[in-house]
């Protein structure tokens, strides 16, 4: 790797801060995909702990960031109930670095359950065959989507549309300033 | 892959503010912080989530991170880091941080943080002082 990350020069700073990233990263990375893969699926955390054959209160922790003691048999009743695997093993830190660039919410809710995955043609299972492989490969080489098309399908669903774009050229910024600022006065 | 992008200010005289508190914290909180960050960053929206969220009060216009940190395996603390979006960019996704604290109670360490927040929003919004930098993460 020749060009460094931003995340890598402060990995390579401190012994102390990549102890904390990766504890970081074990502790809220799986509530945050377990949160991801409830909302694609639009399941409630009822829904899940039925299907986990866990209570909703052993849901709620782990998809809760914050907990920080999730158990492996949790984690595991969660796969079950999402009937999706899971990998847990140790990397080095620059696929640590890829993973953390790469990571997006969307594709992190996108795990398809296995009869779904079942379901689909062979082609497009990655791995499960040579054509699959190819396949696999062929979306590697393609350019990444572009942002501007990923931020049109993203301003459907955003929760924070405060301004119009016609209201922000409306307003200058001293006086876009007095609209934020006069409820608080 | 992020959506949102966040800014670090540079005042005039080229202090970077936010920074000043991210430098003086312990590696627990910095880590914790830059984790955070990247999972708002993610994020398609920012509803059903408690941990980027607008102020209101004395302290409209402002958002937070919210965020706890665990120092020796145990102790609990909460930190916030403070900003406010950029109106002026096109996309309306550029979020501007300009200080962080530690919430004890009602008190914030450093004291004052919020109002130096404000301090930092007016300036930008009236004055037009704006030097922004991605924050390196």
């Amino acid at each position: 790797m020749n060009i460094r990350s931003n995340l890598w020069r402060k990995l390579a700073k401190s012994k102390k801060y990549r102890e904390e990233f990766v504890a970081a990263q074990v502790k809220r990375g799986i509530p945050f995909q377990a949160r991801a893969l409830l909302k694609r699926r639009g399941w409630s955390q009822d829904e899940l702990a039925e299907r986990a054959k866990v209570t909703q209160g052993v849901v709620s922790r782990a998809v809760n960031p914050e907990y920080g003691n999730l158990t492996l048999n949790t984690i595991i009743r969660l796969a079950a109930g999402f009937d999706v695997a899971f990998i847990g093993k140790f990397v080095r830190f620059s696929e640590l670095d890829r993973w953390f660039s790469e990571q997006s919410e969307i594709s992190l809710g996108n795990v398809p359950a296995f009869d779904e995955e079942n379901a689909m043609p062979e082609a497009i299972k990655p791995a499960a065959s040579k054509q699959g492989q190819e396949l696999v490969a062929d979306q590697e080489k393609k350019p990444p989507i572009s942002i501007a098309l990923l931020l049109a399908k993203t301003e459907q669903v955003t929760a924070f549309p405060p301004l119009s774009v016609k209201g922000r050229a409306q307003k200058g910024k001293g006086e876009f300033y007095e609209t934020l600022r006069s409820n608080a006065r | 892959m992020r959506l949102w992008r966040f800014m670090e200010y540079h005042d005039e005289h080229g202090v970077n503010v936010f920074d000043q508190w991210y430098a003086a914290q312990l590696d627990e909180a910095r880590a914790t912080f830059d984790y955070v960050l990247n999972e708002i960053a993610i994020m398609v929206n920012f509803s059903d989530q408690q941990l980027f969220l607008p102020m209101d009060r004395n302290e409209k216009g402002l958002w937070e991170v919210r965020f706890k940190v665990v120092f020796n395996g145990r102790l609990k603390r909460q930190f916030r880091a403070v900003g406010f979006w950029n109106y002026d960019w096109e996309d309306r996704r550029e979020f501007i941080l300009v200080t962080g604290c530690q919430k004890s109670g009602r008190s914030t360490i450093p004291p004052g943080a919020y109002g130096l927040a404000l301090d930092l929003l007016e300036k930008f919004f009236l004055e037009g002082k704006d030097n922004l930098y991605e924050y390196p993460f």
